[in-house]
């Protein structure tokens, strides 16, 4: 196994800021969801609701999965996802059906944007992009080596 | 009482509480009422005191239908008066769950960041063969999205608590939910799995190049 970044120290550094930002996504996603289908499809099957939100989630895990593959492009859909989650919410009828779940619901999307849009965060994707480049060198050197080793008799 | 005790060694508060039940209400006469209504003959009966214990009288019995019914009797509790304990239960017939909702979130999202911190350290350090760590890197992506996406669900589910309660009754109740909620728990567990196994194999490669012991590995000394 080769370590190619002093992993406790990339962790201590990076990985509360990049959870936060998943947390946030995924409690937005829920919040969102979940008002908007009580108040604007009341009767539905709530199946549609489940699945939706499964999509959504996944969605946003695959996002952050790329992120940390080193293609920082991704935080566009994120952002997408926080917009979107935001927007459904602003509406009379939702603020009144439940106003704490209403605040939670545009506090989580905001809070997220504001962590997408951090120095810190923005570093993160930079150093991602570097181990990704670093990780492509290793794998090119490790291929030659083992294609030398074949050609040996 | 004294002649229970020296039967059985321990006084059975169960058959005392029945017979005080038997004292207060004519059971009897109890059961013939029930069952005199053919709407829900042969209905289990639960009696719950004032101070919340609770005492099966009988059991389901399946005379005219198989459906399962149970009666549930509650004595209204000493603080409160009768009119205002009557509208209680017919106004909020449901307990809220809100706390219990929040904590398997919490739990659930737990699970999820452990699973995350395991990819991080998976993109940080690669294994020696290329075909292993891809095969690797989409077991275990797979199982944070699931984890992630159980994380999602929960917040849902906390959610519908606290806006519309009888969603997650519906939801409780649906094959299909439990059906999706086994597959998401399925898939994580296969993502714990797969990293113990390249923890494993990591420690065993280790091991041959350095000869050092198993736990000098682990420990990284």
């Amino acid at each position: 196994m080769m370590i190619l970044v002093n992993v406790p120290q990339f962790l201590l550094r990076h990985f509360p800021i990049f959870i936060s930002g998943l947390l946030l996504g995924l409690f937005s996603v829920g919040c969102s969801l979940t008002t908007a289908v009580i108040v604007y499809f009341p009767g539905e099957n709530p199946a549609y609701l489940i699945f939706t939100c499964i999509a959504f989630a996944l969605i946003v895990g695959m996002s952050h999965v790329m992120i940390l593959y080193g293609r920082p492009q991704w935080v566009r859909v994120m952002v997408g996802v926080f917009a979107l989650c935001l927007l459904i919410l602003l509406s009379p009828s939702a603020y009144r059906h439940n106003t704490y779940v209403w605040f939670l619901g545009v506090l989580f999307p905001l809070l997220g944007l504001l962590v997408l849009n951090s120095k810190r965060h923005r570093r993160m994707r930079r150093k991602m992009v570097q181990v990704r480049r670093f990780r492509i060198m290793v794998r090119k050197a490790q291929a030659i080596v083992r294609e030398r080793e074949k050609g040996k008799p | 009482m004294n002649s229970e005790l020296a039967k059985t060694g321990v006084p059975s508060t169960h058959r005392n509480t029945r017979q005080r039940i038997a004292g207060l209400i004519d059971i009897p006469r109890l059961f013939q009422a029930i069952d005199a209504d053919p709407a829900i003959v042969g209905a289990g009966v639960v009696y719950i005191e004032s101070d919340f214990s609770m005492v099966t009288l009988r059991e389901f019995q399946p005379i005219c239908s198989i459906a399962p019914k149970k009666i549930v009797l509650r004595e209204a509790p000493r603080h409160i008066a009768l009119a205002e304990f009557m509208r209680e239960l017919q106004t909020q017939p449901r307990e809220s769950r809100l706390v219990m909702e929040a904590v398997n979130t919490a739990l659930s999202c737990a699970g999820a960041l452990m699973g995350w911190i395991v990819v991080i350290s998976g993109t940080i350090a690669t294994p020696f063969t290329a075909g292993v760590s891809l095969v690797v890197a989409s077991v275990g992506s797979a199982a944070v999205l699931a984890s992630s996406a159980q994380c999602a669900l929960g917040v849902v589910r906390t959610v519908a608590e606290a806006s519309q309660p009888q969603l997650n009754d519906w939801l409780d109740n649906s094959e299909w939910y439990r059906y999706t909620t086994m597959v998401l728990d399925a898939v994580s567990l296969a993502g714990v799995g797969t990293s113990f196994l390249t923890t494993v194999r990591w420690v065993g490669v280790t091991k041959a190049a350095t000869g050092k012991g198993t736990l000098e590995v682990l420990r990284g000394t």
